[in-house]
């Protein structure tokens, strides 16, 4: 079958980046994705028994060949219970599993497979793989019907390309309630979670912001319907009417091509337009911003 | 800023944001792994190995376990600690009941054979391999409560290997009573002592007809039994005494669930340890459906579960574990039946029943 192929071909390298953790009060999972010896896990597995984010906390980290390290805490983002976690040592060759730009993004129906160790770190029994498919997609995660249980937590996610998708979070009781974060929170805040800040506040990850409303021509092109005061493209001149030729030399082809290769860029990110009316066709580089509280 | 440093924050944030998705509509139920139309494909293996395959029935007309066909003339295999008693029920494929005798039972493998009075039964096609790898497809059936036994997939989750028994349980904290017996201080959730309806302050005074006078003798008992084991208790509740029998746990499983099992679904085995090998796999499966076969994608059987543990995790034995013993029980067997002397010395047949 299709699907036990991939993930047989993309197993082994997923599972040499799986680490078991131990902290004061229990088991818990996370993968490395740096060679710097970087983690990522899940928020709850490195707060404080009184559920307080840790910053700094110690955590005792297994690999699967029985070899053990330390590692600290830095930030953690525990509205959508992502963190991360820094090995110890000067190493730059840990086993890792790259954050790729993923092919596609992940939708119900999905399969997926499901690293960790559930019940805390076994040498005997090593890791436990479970293959599923995700069942929903949430604006900071997924639900899957990989079955998940305590000490899971923080453990990988992964596509059948072998790339990493998210972090295990929480179960319901149903089998097919297991829930997992997307790799947005993480990558939203990436260098102020490495810094060992906490973010509390939940955002969508709705990404950037560029201030327009679009509608399809007569014709077929794409154009300018309207533009938010004060908003990015505002203040790069763009005009009702305006047609988008292309987007970071790209050609627009619809409005939903268009509006979601906006919201895959982050806020502060700049995005290269080609836009055309009477005048002529102009280059205009806009830095979009994010979307303002309404 | 260096070019390469702005370059590597732009791959990161770019990964960011894709992820960034509206909730979506959740895929449908029969989509789901374990969904009706993505196990469609699996009919032609559920048709041909359903007839070997036996339903345990117990006093309530319930499915307690699943049993595996071995042979055409009715003997089939299960698992032996939680089988409903000694004069078996059997509910097979075509719809008829039938009662079956208990052959043997090897508590070491937790296994018990079984045979019924059938002349035209379809053993399982076993394997010829039992080599399996983390991934790999499995297959095995399902009995839910309301509904009819269904074909469910899943796969091999973790390292092959043998599980240490760590010895029986109750699943009571217990401290001296003033007078003779052990009082109850604590019952586990979800534990023997639960199901059999002993609470805390009860005073156990006497266990299969001996006996208890405190702590340590209990000890001593329990260190002599095993997980799956029914035994007799006598309690005395304020000015009354009555017994209560009660199927014990391994001790492992009861510690490791003291506050109740961990979204389990369905519960857990009694007996989860104490195995020589097994194949860990995560098949969507309930106690009641241990006994039955574990199946690769060709319907061949590789082994037979033996034991649900956790939410995520099924033991099954494989068939090197058992099957030269089951076809040397059945090759004694027939003997007996035929007048002959049994050929099984005790030491590899634990518990001769017949």
């Amino acid at each position: 079958m299709r699907v036990q192929q991939s993930v047989g071909e993309v197993l082994p390298m997923a599972r040499k980046a799986l680490v078991a953790l131990s902290t004061h009060d229990g088991a818990a999972s996370g993968v490395i994705v740096s060679p710097e010896g970087l983690v990522l896990t899940a928020a709850h597995v490195v707060s404080d028994s009184k559920k307080h984010p840790a910053p700094g906390m110690r955590v005792r980290v297994y690999f699967d060949d029985g070899k053990q390290t330390m590692g600290t805490a830095l930030g953690m983002d525990v509205a959508t219970d992502a963190a991360m976690i820094q090995l110890d040592g000067q190493r730059k060759d840990w086993p890792f599993v790259e954050l790729r730009r993923p092919q596609n993004p992940v939708l119900p129906g999905d399969w997926c497979f499901a690293l960790g160790h559930p019940g805390g770190y076994d040498d005997k029994r090593g890791d436990v793989l479970r293959v599923g498919k995700i069942i929903k997609t949430m604006p900071n995660g997924f639900q899957s019907d990989c079955v998940l249980m305590g000490g899971d937590s923080g453990g990988p996610l992964f596509d059948l390309d072998g790339n990493l998708v998210g972090i295990h979070s929480q179960i319901w009781e149903g089998r097919d309630q297991n829930v997992h974060v997307s790799l947005a929170p993480f990558l939203r805040s990436w260098d102020i979670m490495k810094e060992s800040e906490v973010v509390r506040e939940w955002a969508q990850g709705s990404g950037g912001w560029l201030g327009i409303a679009t509608r399809q021509s007569t014709s077929g092109a794409i154009e300018v319907a309207d533009v938010a005061d004060k908003s990015p493209a505002a203040r790069a001149g763009l005009r009702s009417g305006d047609t988008l030729v292309s987007l970071d030399r790209r050609p627009v082809k619809t409005q939903s091509q268009f509006s979601a290769a906006i919201r895959a860029r982050p806020a502060g990110d700049s995005v290269v337009l080609l836009v055309r009316n009477r005048s002529g066709d102009r280059i205009v580089t806009i830095k979009l911003a994010s979307r303002p509280e309404e | 800023m260096s070019r390469f440093t702005t370059f590597a924050f732009a791959i990161s944030l770019v990964a960011l944001s894709s992820h960034a998705q509206e909730e979506t509509t959740p895929l449908p139920a029969d989509q789901q792994t374990n969904g009706t139309r993505t196990l469609d494909a699996l009919s032609l293996v559920q048709n041909t190995t359903r007839p070997s395959i036996v339903q345990i029935i117990d006093e309530n007309g319930e499915t307690a376990q699943l049993g595996v066909v071995v042979t055409s003339d009715g003997y089939v295999i299960t698992k032996a600690s939680e089988v409903p008693g000694l004069d078996l029920v059997f509910a097979w494929s075509d719809g008829t009941q039938c009662a079956a005798s208990v052959v043997l039972m090897d508590r070491g493998l937790d296994l018990l054979l079984a045979k019924a009075d059938r002349s035209d039964t379809i053993p399982i096609a076993w394997s010829p391999s039992t080599k399996s790898e983390r991934g790999e497809w499995m297959l095995s059936f399902n009995k839910p409560a309301a509904s009819a036994m269904t074909i469910r997939l899943g796969n091999i989750s973790a390292s092959r290997r043998s599980i240490i028994g760590h010895g029986a349980a109750l699943g009571i904290r217990m401290d001296n009573s003033r007078t003779s017996g052990v009082r109850i201080v604590e019952v586990a959730t979800e534990s023997p002592a639960e199901a059999a309806g002993i609470k805390t302050e009860d005073v156990l005074i006497a266990l299969d007809d001996q006996p208890v006078t405190d702590t340590s003798s209990l000890s001593r008992v329990m260190m002599t039994l095993q997980p799956g084991e029914q035994v007799k208790l006598r309690i005395r509740r304020g000015p009354t005494e009555h017994d209560c029998s009660v199927r014990l746990a391994s001790k492992s499983k009861v510690v490791a669930n003291w506050d109740g099992e961990d979204y389990a679904n369905g519960g857990v085995s009694l007996r989860t340890d104490n195995f020589p090998d097994v194949l860990q796999h995560q098949l969507p499966l309930n106690p009641h459906d241990m006994g039955g076969p574990l199946l690769n994608l060709d319907g061949q059987a590789i082994g037979i579960n033996i034991a649900r543990v956790d939410r995520v995790s099924t033991f099954a034995l494989p068939m090197e574990t058992f099957w030269n013993k089951v076809q040397q029980w059945i090759v004694a067997d027939r003997k007996a039946m035929d007048g002959g002397v049994p050929e099984i010395r005790p030491a590899e047949s634990p518990e001769r029943v017949k």
